[in-house]
């Protein structure tokens, strides 16, 4: 007699667990179902791995969160040169694609003449592209915004008033990060020399390690690292000359924490699913999207007492007026 | 012997209520205090999650209002977006002529009153055309310089600008700037539109939330743009990028909502909800009182519900332990009031439970023990009735003497008016002069075996001097607590005064019969003036022989005898000493002047006379008393004769 009651609320409970699971595990298969017969399909191209700890790789996170979001179906291709770009496009768009993207200042033609050709089909380039005003548009950052904040950081930090800013390939995009940089810095001291330095590539470490050196031999006592892993270079350099670096597109404080200030953080997924928003509402337009400090999609990474903290409370202002746009940017 | 009893058992009583806690009371207390504990405690609970539940619900009814404003806002804004959008996507739009693009515009402000000013810039910023509504300006001045124009066609990107007051009208308005496009599809200018933001007023007066909530729009600089207080006349935008609040009301997503000090400096449950096309927020305020309005009404419900059903429950658990605990308290008490020797308790047993059961069979059991004591009573009462009516005095004493317990005689008699009890027996009832050896003669009496009889005089209460018999029996008790002396007393004064007085009596006539026998074993009976007979009947002892000798002579100087006839033939036997004494009394009768004649002697008395040896020659003896007192006659008879003559 004593016993059954337990056995009952025993049962009850464990019904109510599985009943739980029950919800959970339904709710979680209806997703994919949906998706298949949803058929939202967004495709990716990249130029490197989607495990590079890099460009590639935050564009794989950002098709895994559409993936997730939206509960699109995904595909992608690793490792496409620039040559294979439109033939791969071309491929995705023909397999019924709804959002293809190309992702990368380098896949701009490409896009381009794929987008022209299969004119239902919605493209993007992950890059400063002002669209082809009809299927083609562009995510970027608004890179004025995170270069000019680096620059000021680089400002307050330099004492010998050089400071280098080394990037990958010269696309607009890294241009106009290089511009704001020195805009940022010489807004802290109009007589800081900025070096500006391109690698020609985004994986050439040996280049990257000459240039690295030949700017700190010329006096840069802060360097702007912005050259995807090859930047490991600059940081091992930096740290070897009691120098400080700069890191770009995610928190890398580990590689150096003796020299890292700080990382310009891009969330490259947040950029993508806005984009795949926008083309699954029927809203993807020919033109330029850009999101940056206020949208969330792009910030800097702390800074692990790198700064004095009248240094970050500068810096924080500067940001702040950024976001509020009372520091208007402009070209 | 009642209070040894109770007293005992009624410190240990206490003793244990001192330290442990009754068992009703236990139950009274810890029944009401388990239910009320039980309850409380899922009430608590039960509250605290339908608290959490309700507070969650109000969140998400608040987010829901912000997002639906949000939502609201966006869509017209976007409306507008659209328009510019739409104009953006042109193809060529910069390379169509003028009045086109004039029409093109004019189409705009007549499609959405609230675009104020439409112009077309080229990609120096020039005006290529601008077109007003009637009554407003339309733009003259070139733009070549504005931030917007060069966001818009130096960055290729749409352009939002910042919320102005237009001093003229005092309405707000807001700029928006659109690249446009060559008949190539590249960037070659920018559409420039002013929107007047009037709008956005009633959107915000519209959205209600609740009763003193409010909605407002920040826009990206932190300036109220729209407020529900705000006052549609106001000349200066108000900036809120001071505020505390700020950073949490200018998020670019959707902020779940939280307390804080909001817009009117008073506490609020706030949440916040991007307007995605111009990077503004539209924030939703509703003050906690009004938030917290519904809780504490809920909360007030279900605590009242709960202090209801706890009351109730307590209620409910005082009646059902009063059910066991008044049973089991009238069973204790009057097994208590029983132990205190009152046996006519009885407790109801009227239930048919366990605890009616058991007060049935203490019933029963008080029943038995009542009868018990009651036969145990009467055959007292007997013993006390015969003991008192014995008139016997029954004292215990305890073996140093002293007096445990007297019975109603004892104490009548020495007239103790309290109880006797813990004097000592001797200074009670003996008299002063003997107690010193009754207290010695009582240090053995523990000792002995059997039962000690002493005789000792009381001092009786008026003064009288008792004898009492008393009779002390040692009792052993069976706990070996020491042993007790029952001693019993019969007043015998009376007794041994009346055995002295029947001695006396007794005396008395043994002495009487003793002389009258003494008369008649030596009978002297005058015949005549001189002569006297004395006929002796039975043996002589040495006794009667004297007597027949005193009384012979005494007789004879009474009577003035002359001669005394002696028969003797009633002796059977005469030894020597009787013999001697016949012959000294004939010789002391001579003496005194007169004769004695033995008569009677028979044949073997004068066998035994002779074969002694003893001389008869001076008695003069006759063979029979007739013939003897012939004799004695005649010569009487004779000498009176000689006298007379």
């Amino acid at each position: 007699m004593d016993r059954q009651p337990r056995v009952w609320i025993l049962g009850l409970i464990i019904s109510v667990l599985l009943a739980g699971c029950g919800t959970a595990d339904t709710s979680n298969s209806a997703t994919p179902a949906a998706s298949s017969a949803g058929a939202f399909k967004v495709a990716m191209i990249l130029p490197g791995t989607i495990d590079d700890k890099a460009w590639s790789q935050a564009g794989y996170e950002g098709l895994k969160l559409i993936q997730d979001e939206l509960g699109a179906t995904i595909a992608y291709s690793e490792n496409v040169a620039d040559a294979a770009a439109e033939q791969a496009l071309r491929t995705y768009a023909e397999q019924g694609y709804n959002f293809i993207v190309a992702h990368g200042g380098q896949y701009i033609q490409p896009a381009e003449a794929a987008a022209a050709a299969y004119p239902r089909t919605k493209f993007a380039v992950v890059a400063s592209y002002p669209g082809n005003n009809a299927n083609l548009g562009a995510l970027s950052f608004r890179d004025s915004e995170i270069g000019y904040l680096a620059g000021v950081v680089a400002g307050l930090k330099t004492t010998s008033n050089t400071i280098a800013f080394i990037g990958g390939e010269e696309y607009p995009h890294t241009k106009e990060e290089a511009t704001f940089f020195e805009r940022g810095a010489h807004a802290i001291n109009p007589n800081i020399k900025v070096n500006v330095a391109w690698v020609g590539s985004w994986s050439d470490r040996e280049r990257t390690r000459v240039i690295a050196q030949q700017q700190v031999d010329a006096g840069a006592d802060v360097l702007l690292a912005n050259v995807n892993e090859a930047s490991q270079e600059i940081f091992a350099i930096a740290q070897q000359t009691q120098h400080y670096a700069i890191a770009w597109s995610w928190d890398q404080h580990e590689l150096a924490p003796a020299a890292i200030l700080t990382s310009a953080v891009q969330e490259t997924p947040v950029l993508l699913l806005r984009g795949a928003t926008l083309v699954q509402q029927g809203r993807w337009e020919g033109k330029q999207y850009k999101f940056g400090l206020r949208d969330g999609a792009q910030s800097l990474a702390p800074f692990y007492n790198m700064l004095t903290s009248d240094e970050e409370t500068r810096v924080k202002a500067v940001q702040n007026d950024i976001v509020t746009g009372k520091l208007v940017l402009a070209p | 012997m009642k209070q040894q009893m109770s007293e005992p058992t009624g410190t240990s009583q206490r003793g244990q209520r001192r330290w442990s806690i009754s068992i009703a009371v236990q139950l009274r207390y810890g029944l009401v205090a388990l239910v009320g504990l039980a309850l409380l405690i899922t009430g608590g609970v039960l509250i605290y999650v339908s608290f959490q539940a309700q507070l969650v619900q109000v969140q998400t009814a608040q987010e829901a209002r912000s997002r639906q404003a949000a939502g609201d806002i966006d869509n017209y804004m976007d409306d507008l977006h659209r328009g510019l959008n739409y104009l953006a996507r042109v193809r060529g739009l910069t390379d169509l002529p003028q009045a086109t693009q004039q029409r093109f515009l004019e189409a705009l402000t007549r499609h959405n009153d609230a675009y104020e000013q439409l112009t077309l810039l080229d990609q120096s910023g020039q005006v290529v055309v601008s077109v007003a509504p009637p009554g407003l300006e339309p733009l003259r001045t070139s733009q070549a310089a504005s931030p917007l124009f060069q966001q818009a066609v130096l960055q290729q990107e749409d352009a939002v600008g910042a919320v102005e007051i237009d001093q003229a009208s005092g309405a707000q308005t807001l700029l928006l700037a659109v690249p446009v496009r060559s008949e190539q599809d590249e960037v070659a200018g920018a559409l420039l539109a002013r929107i007047n933001l009037n709008f956005l007023g009633f959107v915000v007066a519209q959205t209600n939330v609740g009763t003193t909530g409010y909605v407002y729009i920040v826009d990206n600089r932190g300036v109220l743009v729209a407020a529900k207080t705000r006052r549609a006349d106001a000349r200066t935008l108000e900036d809120l990028s001071d505020r505390p609040f700020f950073p949490r009301i200018t998020s670019a997503i959707a902020v779940p909502p939280a307390t804080y000090i909001g817009l009117n400096s008073q506490e609020v449950l706030g949440s916040t909800a991007p307007i995605r096309s111009l990077g503004w927020n539209v924030v939703v305020e509703l003050p906690t009182s009004e938030v917290y309005a519904v809780l504490y009404r809920m909360l007030w419900v279900m605590g009242a519900a709960l202090l209801i059903t706890v009351l109730l429950a307590v209620a409910l658990g005082i009646l059902y332990a009063r059910q066991i605990v008044m049973p089991l308290q009238r069973l204790t008490n009057a097994a208590e009031s029983i132990s205190a020797g009152n046996l006519a308790v009885t407790v109801p047993a009227r239930r048919r439970n366990e605890l009616g059961v058991l007060g049935a069979a203490f019933n029963h059991m008080t029943t038995q023990v009542r009868n018990l004591i009651e036969t145990l009573q009467r055959e007292r009462n007997l013993t006390a009735v015969v003991l008192d009516s014995a008139g016997a005095m029954m004292v215990m004493l305890d073996q140093h003497g002293r007096i445990l317990h007297s019975n109603h005689t004892s104490e009548q008699l020495v007239g103790a008016e309290d109880s006797l009890e813990g004097q000592l027996f001797w200074e009670v009832f003996i008299v002063p002069a003997e107690a010193d050896a009754f207290r010695q003669a009582f240090a053995h009496i523990p000792t002995s075996q059997t039962p000690q009889s002493f005789e000792n005089h009381l001092l009786r209460a008026d003064g009288q001097e008792r004898l009492i018999a008393w009779n002390h029996t040692v009792l052993h008790n069976k706990d070996d607590a020491g042993l007790s002396i029952i001693s019993s007393g019969l007043d015998i004064t009376e007794r041994k005064r009346a055995e002295e007085q029947r001695a006396h009596i007794q005396a008395q006539i043994i002495s009487a019969q003793a002389a009258t026998l003494a008369e008649l074993s030596t009978p002297l009976i005058p015949i005549s003036d001189s002569v006297m007979v004395m006929p002796l009947i039975g043996a002589l002892d040495e006794q009667r022989t004297q007597l027949v000798m005193e009384t012979l002579l005494h007789g004879l100087e009474a009577n003035h005898a002359r001669i005394v006839v002696l028969d003797i033939t009633g002796v059977p036997i005469i030894d020597t000493y009787v013999a001697n004494m016949l012959i000294q009394t004939a010789q002391a009768v001579r003496l005194l002047g007169a004769e004695i004649v033995l008569t009677g002697i028979r044949p073997e008395v004068a066998q035994t006379l002779v074969g002694l040896g003893i001389d008869l020659s001076t008695i003069t003896s006759s063979g029979t008393l007739q013939s003897g007192i012939a004799a004695v006659l005649s010569r009487n008879t004779a000498r009176l004769r000689q006298r007379a003559n």
